[in-house]
């Protein structure tokens, strides 16, 4: 830990990367035509990071100039960031025509990749196109191409603090940062790409990419689980979505999104069955990538890696990746556009399986004590609501009802806009304060006897009254979790509300089957108020609860920068973007330009408030309420009468974050012991028993498998592969004998030969 | 009316047919090579009578000048005196049967080429000397570039395969002393 | 101007005497002339057809199998010595080093 402002004249290298795109534009070349250098960037840094790591481990300028790598995985990210940004600006500016019977979307195309003709059933050949390269850009993907970059980005600068600072990633920090960017350029693959087999490869690039991320730690028994577990886990859903894609191919005959969107329907003659278990499995393919119920047991787990990787995985880039894919579905239902009908019932299952994943998520993040296993349940939870939102969106768009689907499509993505953010900066901030206590622990205990198995840094129990201590992890750490429990006009706040209302809003005025999932948005919305107030006052307020906590500074460089970053965003960036309408952008950026749509600034700030607190319909004003009424005063309080309390005499805390520790203090205090040990509880720390029974499953139906195919492996495979080889062994043997070695014997075999040959051309010829 | 050519070509093609055998038959390898090369400047009549005086002055110059004279100095090289007689082989069971289906073959293949019907039309003119010229230098310009550098090639792997080891020691010593 | 079939005739006449003397010699000098021998039939037939197409191309292949011998009869001329060298004969029989 060097000096924080020489520090930063490492980041020279970045200046070249930021140039890339000026000169691109001056250069007069399409921003969308550059779209391949996000890509490319990554893909590059990816085999330069790796190959100089393994040359130049331990040299000094490696390590202290180029962070074994890490400045070279900044720059490339940089490159991306930039490029995104610049086709974002452009699109907005409206550079390209975007039509409403595109979709809204700019492509390029580059080249063809494969491309095979096929014989028809009635002998006639046709070329087809099957696989180009191109890209495939509209709001949804520029919504979250600009997430994936600027996460990245900010997650790669917080990790040179947090990963070169640790003895522990000595000299291996170079596979990290390889990986890292490997890992990124899958996302931003995955989200540009023009077809589903792109789609696809990047989709399992990232499944790789987090399977070593993960297993970062492998000499851990613990991270190497993990990281099979989640392997195996996301596994089991990319199946299915394989098997998706090859319904899709038959029905469509292309993978392409430019052929398949173009009229989904083929004229109104695609058979819905075939459709509707096609993107069933697409759907369980996107289950298993953001952790929903029941392919969700890994996410937990995955906390065994770096907590940079858990930011990366968790919020910025892969759980999305299920979500994108459903947000692909829409035009598969818009009946409006050339959509099948009668394809309502995957709205419900995917508003079930988010409504279920939701409440269970946040039941389970009650209790508990691992900082980072309350974020993950959080994520889940707050990804099931977006699942939620878009299987209602679905559910409209298939009924005809647009505007409603439009809305909640919209308030969908930006929810994921918006906890991507908030989510990436908790992350990044749990990651600071366990850095912090786990230096403080190193540092208490130097010389000393260390106990490190009995420590666990991560653990809530260990920390308390941190707020003193860290004032700017502190706030970032409010303001991230007031924008995932929605409190009022802060972040999430905006999104949360939208999925909320229109699920309620589907389920009172058309389908009451809805009734389940609204129902358990809106008591979800409550428990996030409790279990995210209870982690922050677990950690930043009361009294400290170990002796480390006095040691914890906030003096790591490289870290705070992402965080101030983020909580601007997390804070402002909510109410910012949906008074300029990013939520009708997102679901139509032909029809709503992001910006004013209304007369003035003023009446769109006017016409968000009144659309958020005060709707036309009474029963949608009465959920709003409710949801704000559970969010900020039920949850909050109960956290505070368990958890909260003031700092210790003396020790005073940040400005930003002073009211609210005095506040958690007024509630006064509760013991929770009993409850703590009720069965109940018991489940909730067990996970509810997930694993356990996916374990007894998978003892009785695949080990005893497995074991007759292990046996059939060995004795009959091998058996067989066995007795060729030493058939063969004994033949050559024989075979030997006729190499005798004289010249002439082989003269003689040759002529023998050619003249077999000639006797065979001469009869052929006859 | 005797056809004077054909006479010609009788001589010519009966020289070439017994200078092989005596290639084949003598029982010293000098005499060998001498019978080869009496075989090869019979060739080389055959193919005036064929018109191709460039060709048949190719394969006098190259042939019975220069890798005669090679196989000539091989001959000299491995042996103590060029006059020691080499048994021929005993002609064991496959030799005997390889020989009589060679001499089967031989006389099937004379047999289908003399009846071929690719005989029966043809171009009267044969081809000259320019034309030969024009096409070397044309038409096979590359062919020619890559058979010289295959000849160097070859040039220069046969004086690695045969340099003096002794030689080669000797030049590393010499470096050592500097 | 004879027949080119005759030529041709005589190419493989002399085709199979050489091939003969490749079986029966055990002198590997011998063996590169017989193989020489082969390959000045194999130019007669180039030589045959040319007349007889009048096409130059059999000329051109001629010139370029005569070169391609020259180089063989160096490279197998000084194989043989250094199998000379080495082993002291140059009977085939002796070199079965590649035998099992």
């Amino acid at each position: 830990m060097g000096d924080s402002g020489n520090e930063y004249r490492l980041l020279m290298p970045l200046i070249p990367a930021l140039l890339i795109v000026p000169v691109l534009a001056i250069a007069g070349v399409e921003s969308v035509d550059a779209a391949f250098l996000i890509v490319l960037a990554p893909f590059i840094a990816f085999p330069v990071i790796l190959i100089s790591g393994q040359l130049y481990n331990g040299k000094p300028t490696w390590k202290e100039t180029l962070k074994e790598g890490g400045v070279i995985g900044l720059s490339s990210l940089l490159v991306s960031l930039s490029t995104a940004v610049w086709i974002l600006v452009d699109y907005l500016r409206g550079a390209r025509e975007i039509s409403e019977d595109a979709g809204g979307r700019v492509a390029a195309s580059w080249i063809d990749w494969i491309s095979f003709d096929v014989l028809h059933s009635d002998y006639t050949m046709s070329s087809e196109r099957i696989i180009g390269v191109g890209v495939w850009v509209d709001s949804v993907t520029l919504m979250l191409l600009f997430v994936a970059t600027f996460l990245c980005f900010l997650i790669c600068w917080f990790s040179l603090g947090y990963m070169n600072t640790d003895p522990i990633n000595e000299d291996r920090n170079h596979r990290f940062y390889a990986e890292f960017v490997l890992f990124a350029m899958g996302m931003f693959g995955m989200v540009l790409a023009d077809n589903f087999l792109w789609l696809f490869i990047f989709w399992e690039i990232m499944g790789l990419c987090s399977y070593l991320l993960i297993g970062f730690y492998f000499w851990k028994e613990s991270a190497a689980y993990a990281a099979k577990k989640a392997f195996l886990t996301t596994r089991v859903g990319d199946v299915f979505l394989m098997v998706g894609l090859l319904i899709l191919y038959d029905i469509y005959g292309s993978l392409e999104f430019s052929v398949i969107f173009a009229d989904p329907s083929i004229n109104g003659t695609v058979d819905s069955d075939k459709l509707f278990w096609a993107l069933l499995m697409l759907f369980i393919g996107a289950v298993g990538k953001s952790a929903q119920f029941p392919l969700h047991v890994w996410l937990p787990d995955a906390m065994e890696g770096p907590t940079p990787v858990s930011a990366l995985i968790h919020a910025a880039t892969m759980v999305n990746a299920g979500l994108y894919l459903v947000a692909r579905m829409v035009p598969f239902v818009d009946v409006g556009h050339h959509g099948v009908p009668g394809l309502d019932e995957l709205g419900l299952i995917v508003a079930y399986i988010g409504g279920i994943t939701a409440f269970m998520a946040a039941s389970i993040a009650f209790v508990q004590n691992d900082i980072k296993k309350v974020l993950a349940y959080s994520t889940m939870s707050q990804l099931a609501y977006i699942f939620t939102g878009l299987g209602v969106s679905l559910w409209f768009y298939n009924n005809g009802k647009t505007d409603a689907a439009t809305l909640v499509f919209g308030g969908s993505m930006f929810h994921l806009f918006n906890h991507a953010m908030a989510k990436g900066m908790l992350f990044m901030a749990s990651g600071s304060v366990i850095h912090e206590v786990h230096h403080a622990h190193d540092h208490l205990h130097e010389g000393g006897d260390h106990d490190h198995h009995d420590f666990d840094p991560q653990d809530m129990r260990n920390m308390g009254g941190l707020a003193s201590k860290m004032p700017i992890t502190s706030a970032a750490m409010m303001i991230g979790s007031m924008s995932i429990i929605g409190i009022p006009l802060i972040g999430g706040f905006w999104s949360k509300e939208a999925i909320v209302a229109k699920t309620w809003k589907a389920s009172l005025d058309y389908e009451p089957l809805m009734f389940g999932p609204a129902i358990l948005v809106l008591l979800t919305a409550g428990m996030t108020g409790f279990y995210m107030s209870r982690m922050w006052f677990m950690t930043f307020a009361g009294e400290p609860k170990h002796e480390v906590v006095e040691h914890v500074h906030e003096s790591t460089p490289w870290i705070k920068e992402p965080l101030v970053i983020l909580s601007i965003i997390s804070a402002l960036g909510g109410f910012g973007l949906s008074v300029f309408g990013i939520v009708k952008w997102l679901a139509k950026p032909y029809s709503y330009d992001l910006g004013i749509n209304k007369d003035s600034f003023l009446d769109q700030v006017v016409y968000e408030l009144e659309h958020a607190f005060l709707p036309d319909d009474p029963n949608l004003r009465i959920v709003g309420w409710t949801t704000i009424f559970l969010s900020l005063v039920i949850g909050p309080i109960f956290a505070a009468r368990v958890h909260g309390g003031s700092l210790r005499e003396g020790q005073t805390s940040g400005p930003l974050v002073s009211w609210l520790v005095w506040l958690s203090g007024k509630f006064g205090s509760q013991d929770v012991t009993e409850m703590s040990q009720s069965s109940l509880s018991e489940a909730l720390q067990n996970r509810l028993y997930f694993d356990h029974y996916y374990e007894l499953a998978l003892s009785k139906t695949v080990l005893p498998f497995a074991t007759l195919a292990a046996w059939f492996d060995r004795t009959v495979i091998d058996g067989i592969i066995k007795k060729v080889e030493s058939n063969s062994v004994l033949g050559s043997v024989q075979i030997r004998r006729v190499t005798t070695g004289r010249a002439s014997d082989y003269i003689l075999m040759v002529a023998v030969g050619a003249l077999s040959i000639f006797a065979l051309a001469w009869g052929v010829s006859g | 009316m005797v056809d004077f050519e054909a006479v010609i070509f009788v001589i010519v093609s009966g020289a070439a047919i017994v200078g092989a055998l005596g290639c084949v038959f003598s029982a010293r390898v000098a005499h060998s090579l001498l019978w080869l090369m009496f075989t090869f400047f019979a060739v080389a009549g055959a193919f005036l009578m064929a018109s191709a005086e460039m060709l048949a002055a190719i394969q006098i110059l190259v042939y019975l000048g220069s890798v005669m004279l090679v196989v000539q100095f091989g001959v000299m090289l491995t042996r103590r005196r060029i006059q020691d007689v080499e048994s021929l082989p005993t002609l064991n069971a496959i030799s005997a049967v390889s020989g009589v289906g060679v001499f089967a073959f031989i006389l099937v293949l004379l047999r289908e080429m003399m009846e071929h019907s690719m005989w029966d039309s043809g171009a009267s003119t044969a081809p000259t000397t320019l034309a030969f010229a024009d096409a070397i230098f044309n038409d096979w310009t590359m062919a020619t570039i890559i058979l010289g550098s295959l000849l160097a090639m070859a040039m220069i792997g046969a004086s690695y395969l045969v340099r003096d080891e002794r030689l080669v020691n000797l030049l590393w010593d010499m470096g050592a002393e500097e | 101007m004879i027949d080119p079939s005759w030529i041709a005739a005589l190419g493989v006449i002399l085709f199979g005497i050489g091939l003969l003397g490749t079986f029966f010699h055990k002198n590997g000098i011998v063996v590169l002339m017989c193989i020489e021998l082969m390959l000045n039939a194999a130019n007669l037939n180039f030589v045959a057809a040319a007349t007889h197409y009048g096409d130059v191309s059999g000329w051109v292949f001629t010139a370029i199998a005569i070169a391609i011998a020259a180089a063989e009869v160096a490279i197998g001329l000084a194989i043989l010595l250094s199998l000379y060298s080495t082993q002291g004969t140059i009977s085939l029989d002796a070199a079965r080093e590649l035998s099992n």
